[in-house]
């Protein structure tokens, strides 16, 4: 997840030694912030290709402009972050979500409904700006916190009866492993160190558990909706 | 009088005076009825026919106007008493005394329950003993159907009089109570609006600060220390105190978040008996504050909470200098207790188990792990205190 990693993410978006800047959409309502986060980005030579204060807008914004990331603050008004998210979900742009109030419901609300990580507001420029470039590159940004989250919603399904029509998402060992070290704070590359794999598949095991939530959250939006619509 | 709080008519109060609506031609049809089987001892029917007209001209007033409020109760009361005197032009005096009822009969008692509805049981009263007292100037001699009657007045009277007072009183309470919880709500939205907004500029002035330089540094780190306990004031448990007896472990775990400590759990509490809760959360203090003085001036803590169904796992893990392996059992020998006797020694009380992990350089890892209920075989209450004193002795 730091700057040195070089990594062509799986939609085929660009890699920064690729000739062009990672394009980010900013989306914040407290204009102090807003300012400072597009200056450091653009200092950091990404190209902001529009800024939003409020959620419409920045589903508006976002579909007009495609971005790479959506750099989005949590708790927009009008449509709040989830909300956003998954109105962009169709979209090849990827959400990181930015959050001062450290919600965990809401940030794990806005994780299943498609956004790709999370960072909290107290994180430091370089930490942000590192974070923006990773999510661009198609890796997941995961705080300690937001491990722990995910690692509750899994055993939170896995306590609920399964059914062959609803089968629910389990994590492997790996994943649950690796997952327990990032909530304990250790970077991919302690983890990939510890376990003796790459980076890339401590990436990839981070990205899975990810994944497999959201999927299952579509699913289950999904059945919602039919049933509502057939009876 | 201008500033007392506008209180919705309650629903009783509202169904009485359409019934007050509804009862006064009616009682008037009845008094007319009773005056037309009496009309052969009449010695003046064109009083009665009279007073009738003016009663009537009243009621479809009355009944077009749809409000009760203090002039109708005065006129019904004013025209009650007016029928009740001209009973005695109507009739001849041996009639009246012989007990005859009076011109507007049950009518009289329009004024009685609209004073009630109005003023309570007290101009309830006040009503009934007003036309109680026509009554009986009226008959001169009382009679067993004028006691009856007054009788029958004083308890309307009174009755409605008192259940459209406290009908309005509790309507009253109701809505106090729901400005109250209004208040409340809208306070803690503001609350978090007004936090919220500090946070970011809070947050904001770390991170500018940071780029100052030097003294720029001093501001940031003051900053970020108030943005932490900010934050973990505003996001520590909305459960209400009330269940002592049960506590949400995720709520009493966030709030040791800080600068160096950092708390991960799931979304959902984890709730568990309080004293279970207790001792738990002191093992967690005492893994975190070894952590914090013995991983160096640099170390920073992890604290990861994991609700495994019936049981609960807390991982504590640092960063700091860690120990050499064997150096636990290297205390021990030595007859140092310390805080990781404290630590299993609460754990075992509460059937659980507590794993210590560490290499030098990589920091240490503590695992805590026990059920949520106490298990069939009980655990003496105090045998935790045996453990506590040596707390502290690291």
């Amino acid at each position: 997840m730091t700057a040195d990693d070089r990594t062509t993410g799986e939609k085929g978006l660009p890699a920064e030694h690729d000739a062009r800047p990672v394009r980010v959409l900013v989306a914040d309502d407290h204009p102090l912030w807003r300012e400072a986060l597009v200056q450091d980005l653009t200092e950091a030579g990404m190209e902001v290709v529009g800024t939003a204060a409020d959620g419409a807008a920045a589903v508006r914004r976002t579909r007009a402009t495609t971005p790479d990331v959506l750099l989005l603050d949590l708790n927009l008004p009008e449509l709040d972050g989830a909300q956003v998210c998954a109105e962009v979900a169709g979209l090849p742009t990827r959400v990181l979500i930015l959050s001062a109030s450290g919600e965990e419901r809401d940030v794990l609300a806005a994780m299943k409904a498609g956004a790709s990580g999370y960072l909290v507001k107290s994180a430091t420029s370089a930490d942000i700006r590192d974070a923006v470039r990773a999510t661009a590159r198609g890796e997941a940004t995961f705080t300690p916190g937001l491990a722990g989250l995910v690692l509750g919603e899994y055993r939170k399904l896995a306590s609920q009866p399964a059914t062959d029509e609803r089968p629910i998402p389990e994590l492997t060992d790996r994943e649950v492993e690796v997952l327990r070290m990032v909530a304990m704070g250790l970077s991919s590359r302690e983890i990939a160190e510890q376990l003796v794999i790459s980076h890339r598949t401590v990436q990839n095991h981070v990205q899975n558990t990810l994944g497999k939530l959201q999927l299952h959250n579509r699913v289950e939006l999904t059945r919602f909706a039919l049933e509502r619509g057939l009876h | 009088m201008a500033t007392a709080p506008i209180i919705a008519r309650p629903v009783v109060v509202g169904a009485m005076t359409r019934g007050l609506a509804i009862f006064r031609p009616l009682a008037l049809a009845y008094a007319v009825l009773m005056a037309w089987l009496e009309r052969d001892q009449m010695r003046a029917p064109s009083a009665a026919v009279a007073t009738y007209a003016v009663l009537g001209v009243w009621t479809l007033i009355a009944s077009l106007r749809r409000t009760l409020d203090r002039p109708a109760v005065l006129i019904d009361l004013a025209l009650a008493v007016g029928g009740i005197i001209a009973t005695n032009v109507a009739f001849p005096r041996d009639v009246v005394v012989g007990g005859v009822m009076t011109l507007p009969s049950i009518w009289s008692a329009t004024g009685v329950i609209g004073a009630g509805i109005l003023g309570g049981e007290r101009w309830g009263l006040a009503a009934a003993g007003l036309i109680s007292v026509a009554d009986i100037v009226g008959v001169v001699e009382v009679n067993q159907g004028t006691i009856h009657n007054i009788v029958l007045l004083i308890l309307s009277g009174g009755l409605i009089g008192l259940s459209a007072r406290l009908a309005r009183e509790s309507q009253g309470f109701f809505e106090a109570s729901v400005r109250a919880e209004e208040a409340y709500a809208e306070r803690e939205r503001l609350s978090r609006a007004v936090h919220d907004g500090v946070l970011q500029t809070l947050t904001y002035i770390n991170r500018r600060g940071r780029e100052l330089g030097p003294g720029g540094a001093e501001l940031a780190e003051l900053a970020r220390e108030q943005e932490r306990s900010l934050r973990s004031l505003v996001t520590r448990g909305t459960a209400l105190p009330s269940a002592r007896t049960r506590e949400d472990l995720a709520a009493r775990l966030r709030s040791l978040q800080s600068d160096r400590v950092e708390v991960s759990m799931p979304a959902e509490s984890v709730s568990m008996p309080g004293e279970r809760c207790d001792e738990l959360l002191a093992a967690v203090g005492a893994a975190l504050d070894n952590a914090l003085t013995h991983g160096g001036p640099q170390a920073r803590v992890w604290v990861l909470l994991e609700d495994l169904g019936d049981d609960i796992e807390v991982t504590i893990r640092d960063n700091g200098v860690g120990m050499p392996p064997g150096r636990l059992a290297e205390a021990r020998s030595d007859g140092r207790l310390g805080a990781s006797q404290s630590i299993r020694g609460r754990l075992e009380d509460l059937d659980g188990s507590a794993t210590w992990r560490s290499q030098p350089g990589k920091g240490c890892t503590v695992g805590l792990r026990a059920p949520k209920e106490r298990t069939a075989v009980a655990v003496p209450a105090k045998s935790g205190a045996s453990t506590r004193h040596t707390e502290g002795r690291t």
